[in-house]
């Protein structure tokens, strides 16, 4: 975890989990991780939404599964030793908020972001629904996509 | 000391609703003595209690009714339906000033009193609030000087027997200066004569004090009698030894004895209790209903917990082990039962409010309605009965207002005048059934397609079935108020009730025949629960089954070849049970071992599965809105290995597979 | 020894409110919901006062008082009622059935702490 020695201080600055899909990055604010785990079994949901095939079992809480890949139009794959899953609490402008597990093909570093850092994102470039970003922002030489996570999970 | 108006609002709503209920009642049967006694029961500590921990213009209002009622207890004025229909309102009228302060309701609650005031006869406005008696501190004005006070204490007989001690006396009066005593036993009768119990001495006491003479009044606040105590002032200047006794003028504590004794005529006679059984009061425990959760929810861990012991017992083969999971299963299952028990109430608590609603609700409208409940003991979670509040008044209000016609045009259409409501529950499986239904017109369905038109809903020229005609009733923007009453129009809609009712993971059906009337019907999964249920393999999948939903199970292969048209069909013991595919409606092939025979509304239903592993108790944990509306799941829960397992409702099943056509490859829905 | 006191009051919130305040002045508070609850509790247990509400379903303050003024266990127990300010012919009758004192209501901590002294004080 490379944090920053002063970063409390500055509230322009937020932290980022940064996952990988594919070979894109994406980014999730650590607020919102409960906790990163390797791929627990899951049981299929009949039924369900493409993106969220089944349920699993973390410590004692049912949690739906969701296929980040499958959200982002990409084909699903088998787990690999990268796999990680991330729980995440989603809120809702209605309702109580509640917690997803969400497939990752791997998880790397806590980025610091700078607000006045993240630009908006092309409206044309994207291949990923516009409304699940929250802007891009680079990081070494890579670009690193910032997700919304409630809009992620709001009802399609 | 915080929580303790949170008490006061507490115990104020409750009786509150007592008080209703009682005057609901007493409309009925306006002579009944307990009624009055009960309403002025519930008037009066609304009074006491508002008066010590509420707002004072509720305690002044609340003070204006119990006089106003104190007439009628006193059979100096009678129960009309004009009185009643004042003190539901003035009862509404409380609920404003305690619960919401904002907001000036003088004039309301002057419109009520006067009102009141009037239909019993009463002159004037009531008595202010006296002054409540001041016990006054043993403090002593510094300015005063000493001055010494003779005091002739002649207590009553029965002052002993009743509590008094004529030393606790003395020591107050110590706390104000210095003290003597002589005891006068002139009075005391021979030994053979005296009763134990009775009091005969008189007390002669003198007092040097800088006190007031108010303090020392004061002391003897609770002496009563005649005479008992006289105080009198002999010199100002410290007396060494008690001076001779002038006449007294006879000076009594001013506020304690002098009343005369007031004629004990007050038509009330106090309420004795009836000789035989004296039933005890209810023993009820207030608990805030998240620590019933933190319960439930650890009960939940425990019943998971056990099926880990229980499926590790059965893997050791120790017969001395599975014999103590066993009993822990079951300790688990009492344990279980009981914290369930605790969340869950009658609906009647819900039932019960809505008779002042209807009654409001018919005299506004000028329509009589007949009123009547069946299955008000079914019970609901308490938190799931909170939010039906509201839906259900408002599909109340519905039938009233636009269901039900007005007595001319149910006369004329041959119906009794009366219409009628009906409100029932019932539990079936793991869901509560709640039907509202009326004997109006039933819904206009004309009406209904044509503003589903105009408001471009539904396009101009289809043809929509009565079906989803009547569905529309739940869109948005759809409302078929002519005006917009005060009562149905504004605010809550259909449409807030469909949402709501979803939100509780249940559903809403209308059942509805022109002419003849409109019952809507509410089903709610008992979501929070922890049920018996029986575990069941679909492929890889486990499922759990409510087991009260379970009547048996049988080979597949047995009544299959008994039977013809053996893929929607089977024979058992003469009646046609047809078959649900489970395989299938997970997406996969007809396929199954096992008939799982189950008891739905329409009637049986066999599910077919690959395999029955067992019973057990299950933890039902609810669904994330992300899989919260796919047919037939009703939750999930932890097995024993710590997988998990879906949890399937027979009548969402059931919906489920009727909608889908039945083959194979096309369940992607 | 702490002295116990008896408070009988339909309301819940006078009881709560009594033992709050007695327990805070060093008395060891117990509550009964009516008469007859009282009775019963007056059967198994001692107290060194009693203070009642009048107007309660099942038993009332006055027949309580009566009844335990027939208990020789208690005999000489103070009484206190909760009296309303208007009701001089109730507060007379309740003398006559057997109570030593009263209190107006409404009333405040100080006072109620004030009569308990005043009639079982240390």
């Amino acid at each position: 975890m490379t944090l920053a020695i002063d970063q409390a201080a500055d509230p322009s600055l937020q932290d980022y989990l940064t996952v990988a899909l594919g070979d894109d990055l994406f980014a999730i604010k650590v607020d919102l991780v409960h906790e990163v785990l390797d791929p627990p079994p899951v049981t299929r949901v009949p039924n369900a939404p493409n993106f969220a095939p089944g349920l699993v079992n973390v410590r004692g809480n049912v949690l739906p599964l969701v296929d980040l890949r499958v959200r982002f139009g990409m084909e699903p794959t088998a787990d690999t030793a990268s796999s990680r899953v991330i729980v995440s609490e989603v809120t809702r402008e209605e309702g109580e908020p509640f917690q997803v597990a969400m497939r990752t093909d791997a998880v790397f570093e806590v980025i610091q972001v700078r607000r006045s850092d993240v630009a908006a994102m092309p409206e044309n470039g994207s291949r990923w629904p516009m409304r699940f970003l929250d802007g891009v922002v680079r990081q070494d030489d890579r670009f690193v996509t910032l997700l919304d996570v409630s809009e992620v999970f709001r009802d399609a | 000391m915080g929580d303790m108006l949170e008490v006061f609002l507490n115990e104020a709503r409750d009786l509150l609703e007592q008080l209703e209920a009682a005057l609901l009642d007493l409309e009925k049967r306006p002579g009944d003595r307990e009624l009055v006694n009960t309403t002025f029961r519930a008037l009066h500590t609304l009074k006491g209690s508002g008066g010590m921990f509420g707002p004072p213009a509720m305690a002044a209002f609340a003070h204006e009714l119990e006089n106003a009622f104190e007439k009628v207890r006193q059979d100096r004025a009678p129960v009309t339906p004009n009185l009643v229909s004042l003190l539901l309102q003035s009862a509404d009228q409380i609920r404003k000033l305690l619960f919401e302060s904002a907001g000036d309701h003088s004039a309301e609650s002057a419109r009520l009193a006067a009102a009141l005031a009037e239909e019993v006869g009463m002159d004037g406005t009531a008595a202010p609030a006296a002054a409540s008696m001041v016990v006054a501190s043993a403090a002593v004005a510094p300015a005063e000087a000493t001055r010494t006070w003779r005091i002739r204490l002649a207590l009553e007989r029965s002052a002993l027997a009743f509590g008094t001690n004529p030393l606790s006396l003395f020591d107050e009066l110590r706390e104000l200066g210095t003290l003597s005593v002589r005891a006068d036993a002139d009075a005391l009768p021979a030994l053979d004569a005296l009763v134990p119990t009775e009091f005969h001495l008189v007390f002669h006491l003198d007092l040097e004090t800088a006190a007031p003479r108010s303090a020392i009044e004061d002391v003897f606040i609770f002496v009563d009698g005649p005479d008992a105590v006289r105080i009198e002032d002999i010199a100002a200047a410290p007396a060494s030894a008690p001076a001779p006794v002038a006449e007294p003028v006879a000076e009594t504590v001013a506020p304690v004895a002098s009343a005369p004794a007031a004629p004990a005529s007050k038509a009330a006679a106090p309420t004795e209790a009836r000789s035989g059984d004296v039933p005890r009061a209810d023993a009820h425990v207030r608990v805030s209903a998240s620590r019933l959760d933190t319960l439930l929810d650890q009960v939940g861990e425990l019943v998971i917990a056990q099926a880990r012991l229980s499926a590790l017992a059965r893997n050791r083969h120790d017969p001395v082990l599975i014999a103590v999971a066993e009993e822990i299963d079951r300790l688990s299952g009492d344990l279980r039962d009981s914290a369930m028990g605790m969340r869950m109430v009658p609906i009647e608590q819900l039932f019960g409010r809505y008779r002042r609603v209807v009654r409001d609700l018919s005299s506004d409208l000028g329509k009589e309605i007949d009123l009547s409940f069946s299955g008000e003991d079914t019970e609901l979670d308490k938190t799931v009965l909170d939010r039906l509040g509201d839906p259900l008044v408002h599909i109340i209000r519905n039938s009233i207002d636009h269901g039900i016609e007005s007595a001319e045009r149910r006369d004329a259409a041959g119906k009794p005048k009366r219409g009628s409501l009906h409100l029932a529950a019932r539990q079936v499986g793991t869901e509560v059934q709640i039907e509202i239904a009326d004997d109006g017109a039933g819904l206009n369905r004309a009406r209904i397609l044509e503003k589903a038109v105009a408001a471009g809903v539904v396009a101009d020229g289809t043809v929509p079935s009565d079906r989803e005609i009547d569905e529309l009733i739940f869109h948005p923007g759809l409302s078929t108020a002519a005006a917009v009453s005060n009562l149905s129009g504004r605010g809550v809609g259909m449409d807030v009730v469909k949402r709501t009712i979803g939100e509780l993971h249940g559903t809403i059906d209308i059942d509805t025949r022109p002419g003849e009337g409109t019952r809507f019907v509410l089903r709610l999964p008992l979501t929070l629960a922890i049920i018996d249920g029986l575990e069941v393999a679909v492929g890889e999948t486990h499922c759990i089954l409510p087991l009260t939903s379970v009547e048996e199970c049988v080979e597949l292969a047995t009544v299959q070849s008994r039977s013809s048209g053996g893929r929607n069909f089977v024979d058992i013991r003469g009646t046609l049970v047809p078959l649900l595919w489970a395989g299938e409606v997970f997406g996969g092939r007809r396929e199954g071992a096992i008939v799982v025979v189950a008891q739905n509304d329409a009637g049986k239903l066999g599910i077919v599965v690959d395999q029955v592993v067992g019973q057990h108790q299950t933890v039902i944990k609810p669904l994330s809105p992300l899989h919260a509306s796919i047919g037939g799941l009703v939750g999930s829960t932890i097995l024993g290995d710590g997988s998990v397992a879906l949890i399937l409702d027979v009548n969402s099943l059931a919906r489920h597979a009727a909608k889908t056509p039945a083959a194979a490859d096309s369940l992607a829905a | 020894m702490t002295k116990s006191v008896l408070c009988v009051d339909d309301s819940a919130s006078v009881r709560q409110m009594v033992s709050f305040t007695l327990e805070s002045a060093g008395y060891a508070p117990d509550t009964a919901v009516d008469g007859a609850d009282a009775i019963t509790k007056l059967d198994q247990n001692k107290y060194q006062l009693i203070i009642t509400d009048l107007n309660m379903p099942n038993l009332d303050g006055i027949g309580m008082i009566r009844k335990v003024r027939q208990m020789p266990q208690h005999a000489g127990i103070p009484i206190v009622m909760l009296t309303t300010e208007s009701d001089e012919a109730k507060k007379m009758e309740g003398k006559a059935a057997g109570a030593t004192g009263w209190i107006v209501k409404p009333f405040d901590q100080t006072k109620l702490v004030a009569v308990v002294n005043k009639l079982i004080g240390a």
